[in-house]
């Protein structure tokens, strides 16, 4: 426990300012909960649980700063504590300390990332994984016209030996259409 | 009223054979047997026959 601890300290001490700023003022699930004993949430939900007051249980439960809250008693929608910009901030500054995983879920997570990035694509149409555009006919059918093309660069020598042979179009039937 | 004369010429137009969709348009005596040429196709680069298309 005691090694443990003073693993996160150095960790701490080691991070940006804005960093361990964040953490102190959000610990993570990871580090809290082997720790669960000693930590004051532990006896909040408790009291929580005995008064059957939803606000006390979310406030327990350190709500998500990075998604917008709805109001228990309210109802009303709260914007998230940090922007999507700061969001975005804090994951590329935990990412360069490698300490990406201890940030709560947020939609510009290198993991949320890379999903969207495989299931749009580059966001031009066409591009993700499993889906493509129907395009125009001449898109559609430019392969097949090549390959007859080919066939008939292929058979064009034979061609024009038959034409000769055949008194240079007399009693020629293959005309094209 | 009398119907129009027909022209003596029509113009045809020659189709690649290499299915190139290169063509050449020409006038040739509407009583004239069907066109059909030895030509370059500047697509295929490559040689090719020719023929009318009956308009």
């Amino acid at each position: 426990m005691a090694t443990n601890t003073k693993k996160y300290l150095r960790l701490a001490q080691s991070l940006h300012p804005r960093l361990s700023r964040f953490f102190a003022r959000y610990p993570p699930q990871a580090i809290l909960s082997p720790s669960g004993t000693t930590v004051p949430p532990s006896q909040d939900s408790i009291i929580a649980s005995a008064d059957h007051i939803p606000s006390q249980e979310d406030a327990s439960a350190s709500p998500n700063p990075f998604k917008a809250q709805k109001h228990p008693v309210t109802g009303r929608w709260h914007d998230p504590v940090f922007s999507l910009r700061r969001q975005a901030d804090l994951v590329k500054l935990a990412r360069k300390y490698g300490v990406e995983e201890l940030l709560p879920y947020t939609v510009k997570g290198t993991e949320e990332r890379i999903r969207k990035r495989v299931e749009n694509g580059l966001r031009v149409k066409g591009t993700g994984v499993g889906q493509r555009v129907k395009g125009k006919e001449s898109e559609r059918t430019l392969k097949g016209r090549l390959e007859k093309r080919r066939q008939a660069m292929l058979e064009m020598p034979q061609m024009i030996q038959t034409w000769k042979e055949r008194g240079h179009g007399r009693g020629w039937k293959k005309w094209p259409k | 009223m009398a119907k129009k004369a027909k022209s003596r010429t029509i113009a045809v137009r020659l189709v690649s054979m290499a299915l190139t969709g290169y063509y050449k348009t020409m006038i040739r005596p509407r009583l004239h047997r069907p066109l059909s040429m030895l030509k370059y196709d500047p697509v295929g680069t490559f040689d090719f026959i020719t023929s009318y298309n009956g308009k």
